[in-house]
């Protein structure tokens, strides 16, 4: 994406506007059983606008980049929050905030894979399953780059580029047994492009290795038995509860239509072993999975502390929702195209790591389970949740029994943190999550295990 | 460069990097979209799209691109990038472009949209659910949408598609003092917007809905019973089938579990299913396939028998099967003889399954998820709304199980479906 001085239409852009140039390119290869069933790179992009105007706002994009078409589109939004606007008889001062000039690329510094190279990389895991593993049904490998590149400037001075790729690395194996079909997969990757994440196959054997070995224990595994059980949630899982479970929840919009969460502001609501926060850009010292510095409205971003041992601190915000519930503004308002307005959303959710091993807490259950992998998961309101579990083990007197098939398991966000237990030492982080809220938006979330109790579907 | 020429431009450019197979999609499309918070309007947005795609094929080794951009300069970077790409792919006989047939114009929905009423139509939503729906939070978009498609290849394949469409979603709760509902959501597009949106799919009967669930209760135990699926998350099921052993992936992957079961009874006899999308039901469905086809309807079950998978050209010849005249959405399902008051009436323990919020099943059809925004069912009668309940059950069992399927059936404009009473679902509480 050529980069444009965008610092020339800020006197166009009436008393609040935010004027954003966007190209998302993504590379996409599909190997299934060994043929290349996708293989594309595309790339959308474009320039919008969003003006304020008397608590409305107005929305323009146009997919050509010029002088004409930034300025149409400034004028247009303009024109649309004028028009909702004149229906109304509510003035609003326009939004203003501290200026702020941030730069972030997070390209790879490494030497770029030419195309041979990654489909030889592709054939050589492919070839690498089907010569070990001949007894597989199918194989299935993804590789899925994502390079999102914004350029946004404010009408109250701000201006911030950022440049930022994910790599994501999928295995799936698929077994049979007794004719029904056994599936489960493994993703690697992160912040980041191809080249600083694949290096050759047999830095990835191991893992395959591993992944084939936990498909032949869920092959011979049985169905977890529906109902309420005590559990341990792997950190993998863990980031997802924090996501899925509570996350959503406090959401201003959705506090707005009426989140269980919006009558709990500084009340207990989760265990005091529980503190949950979503980070912006990094975690201590370490950059996180998708670091956000200035959102899409223009505000510096900050760490949201949203359960502090316990007790609910705050929750997530645009500037339009800050303003309406008079609280502060992390940064959270994002969006995915250059044509999509911003929405609040999460950057990096995590419960913060406790002390207990994993091991401690597997011998501290006499029966139940430990979940390890999820495959998806989505929210509510009321709190009430669910994510499916690709991977899991019965835990019987203490120690790791049979591998369950797929399941799902739900509870409510209260009642779940608030049944936490133990929670282990371990920090993990998950940067292949895509959330879906009216537009899709890539995520980071994170966390130790947790030990808690939780319905489990099931046969 | 009108569109027309920007379409031969690219098959010239691709057939001069040496493509033996070339094909491009090219999409433009508008869209004025207006959203409420809590029954307020809030956001006038108003976007214009171009996407250009690419197939190109040299020695059997295929890639794909787009841009959305339609400089030359953009253009030729883009076939250079896809030249990169198909000489670095694998041989795959497979690969394919749609064939030649007669160049076709299509005009769908409508043309003309009239955006007063389009205002109009959400702010007499937004005074009624003031007046009668106090109880219900919740945001609504309403926007029309028009897109222009060509489809053009190397096999002289022209054909072209303009139309729009007014689509409206909803997503809503129902809050009293502490007490909360579970969000339910629907949406439905139409080419006759009505100045009641609460006329449209099945809204008024949700918001009602949730006003009852206000009410709900935990479940408590555990039974394997029936399960009334509502057109709301049937279409989602219906998906997950299509996913699991009708499209491309589990067919080339070999897991479908009706792989060699073509004119076989797979489901029960008073199961007809089809994908029509060019039914005047729709509005509007969808004139070409996404591998360059003129989209045809077709059954894909009829009376329990399976008649068609919905599998594409290149999946199609992956496998050896013949390509489906399309490969899905647009779904239709037959409707039954009973009111649903009647398949109430002979559930003897049981659920209504008002939305599904749970993991996409395998191959193997197995599911589980929470039953959201739905009701407990015992006796005959609907009892009360449930809250922390899970579902669970097997695809292809609920599909054999079918007890009877509703002679009322909801249209959404991107499918029309019925309520289905099927057996066998395992329902637990906390």
């Amino acid at each position: 994406m050529a980069k444009q001085d965008l610092s020339q239409y800020v006197a166009q852009m009436k008393p609040y506007c935010e004027l954003r140039v966007q190209e998302n390119r993504s590379f996409s290869m599909v190997m299934m059983n060994g043929n290349l069933v996708r293989n594309d790179k595309s790339s959308t992009g474009g320039v919008s606008a969003r003006a304020y105007k008397d608590g409305c706002f107005g929305f323009s994009s146009q997919a050509e980049i010029s002088d004409e078409t930034i300025r149409k589109v400034v004028d247009q939004a303009w024109e649309n929050a004028k028009f909702l606007a004149s229906k109304k008889d509510h003035p609003q001062e326009p939004f203003k905030s501290e200026a702020v000039h941030e730069t972030k690329d997070f390209s790879t510094q490494k030497e770029r894979w030419t195309q041979e190279q990654i489909t030889d990389y592709m054939k050589s895991v492919d070839a690498y399953i089907q010569d070990t593993y001949p007894n597989l049904v199918s194989r299935l490998i993804v590789l899925s780059c994502l390079e999102m590149e914004k350029h946004l400037v404010t009408s109250d001075g701000t201006e911030s580029y950022l440049l930022w790729p994910r790599t994501v690395f999928h295995i799936g194996l698929t077994a049979e047994k007794d004719g029904e079909p056994c599936e489960l997969g493994e993703v690697y990757g992160g912040i980041g492009q191809l080249e600083d994440h694949l290096t050759t196959v047999e830095d990835i054997k191991a893992d395959i290795d591993a992944l084939y070995q936990s498909l032949m224990l869920k092959n011979e595994g049985v169905h977890a038995v529906a109902g309420y059980h005590e559990v341990i949630l792997d950190a993998n899982l863990a980031g997802i509860l924090a996501h899925e479970a509570f996350g959503h929840t406090v959401e201003a919009d959705l506090v707005r239509n009426g989140s269980i969460a919006g009558d709990y502001l500084e009340k207990q609501v989760a265990s005091p072993l529980v503190s949950l926060i979503d980070f912006a850009h990094s975690y201590n010292g370490d950059l996180l999975p998708v670091p956000i510095f200035v959102d899409d409205e223009g505000v510096k971003c900050q760490d949201a502390p949203i359960i502090q041992n316990g007790i609910l601190k705050c929750f997530m915000h645009n500037r339009d929702s800050a303003r309406e519930f008079g609280h502060e503004n992390y940064g959270n308002a994002r969006a995915w195209q250059y044509s999509d307005e911003p929405l609040i959303r999460m950057r990096n959710t995590a419960i913060l790591p406790g002390e207990s091993t994993l091991e401690e807490m597997i011998a501290s259950i006499e029966d139940g389970y430990y979940f390890k992998k999820t495959s998806n998961g989505q929210a509510d309101t009321t709190g009430e949740f669910m994510f499916g579990v690709s991977e899991g083990y019965e835990i019987k007197n203490g120690k790791l029994g049979k591998a369950i098939k797929n399941t799902t398991i739900s509870g409510r966000a209260f009642d779940v943190l608030s049944s936490v237990t133990m929670v282990s030492n371990e920090m993990k982080w998950t940067a292949a999550g895509m959330c879906g809220k009216k537009q899709p938006i890539p995520v980071g979330m994170g966390g130790p295990a947790i030990k808690c109790k939780i319905n489990v579907g099931g046969k | 460069m009108d569109y027309k020429h920007l379409l031969d431009y690219c098959l010239d450019k691709m057939a001069e990097a040496g493509a033996d197979k070339a094909q491009v999609v090219l999409s433009v499309s508008e869209k004025h979209e207006l959203n409420t918070e809590n029954n307020t309007v809030k956001l006038l947005r108003s976007t214009e799209e171009f996407d250009l795609n690419f197939k190109f094929i040299k020695d059997q080794r295929a890639a794909s691109t787009s841009i959305n951009k339609q400089s030359t300069e953009a253009i030729d970077a883009a076939i250079e990038k896809l030249v990169d790409l198909s000489k670095a792919a694998p041989v795959d006989e497979a690969s394919d472009i749609s064939e030649f047939t007669e160049p076709k114009v299509f005009e769908i929905g409508v043309l003309n949209p009239n955006f007063d009423q389009v205002y109009e139509a959400l702010e007499t939503l937004n005074a009624e659910m003031k007046t009668n729906y106090k109880s219900i939070y919740g945001d609504a978009i309403l926007s029309y949408d028009r897109r222009h498609k060509y489809v053009a290849n190397s096999n002289g394949v022209r054909l072209e598609e303009v139309g729009g469409y007014y689509s409206f979603t909803m997503m809503f709760s129902a809050k009293e003092g502490d007490r909360i509902t579970s969000f339910n959501y629907t949406g439905a597009s139409t080419c006759e917007l009505k100045k009641k949106l609460l006329e449209l799919g099945a809204l008024e009967e949700l918001l009602d809905q949730s006003i009852k669930e206000l009410d709900a209760k935990a479940f408590e135990g555990k039974f394997v019973g029936d399960v009334i699926i509502a057109p709301s998350c049937l279409e989602e099921f219906l998906e997950y089938l299509s996913g699991a052993a009708l499209a491309d992936g589990s067919l080339i992957a070999g897991s479908s579990k009706f792989k060699n079961k073509m004119g076989e009874q797979v489901a029960s006899p008073m199961l007809t299913w089809h994908s029509n999308p060019t039914s005047a039901e729709l509005a509007p469905g969808y004139t070409i396939t996404g591998d360059g086809f003129v989209a045809e309807d077709l059954t894909i079950i009829e009376n329990g028998v399976l008649k068609s998978f919905l599998i594409s050209q290149y999946g199609a010849n992956k496998v050896g099967l013949n390509r489906s005249g399309n490969y899905g959405n647009a779904f239709i399902v037959e409707p039954g003889e009973k009111s649903l008051a009647d398949m109430v009436k002979n559930v003897k323990r049981g659920i209504l399954l008002n939305r599904f919020s749970g993991g996409r099943p395998g191959p193997d059809g197995d599911f589980a998820g929470v039953a959201k925004n739905s009701f407990y069912i015992e006796d005959g009668e609907i009892k009360y709304p449930i809250t922390k309940t899970m579902v669970s059950g097997n695809l292809f069992e609920f599909i054999n199980a079918i007890e009877a399927i509703s002679n009322r059936r909801i249209n959404y404009g991107n499918c029309v479906l019925p309520w289905i009473h099927t057996k066998g679902g395992t329902i637990s509480g906390q």
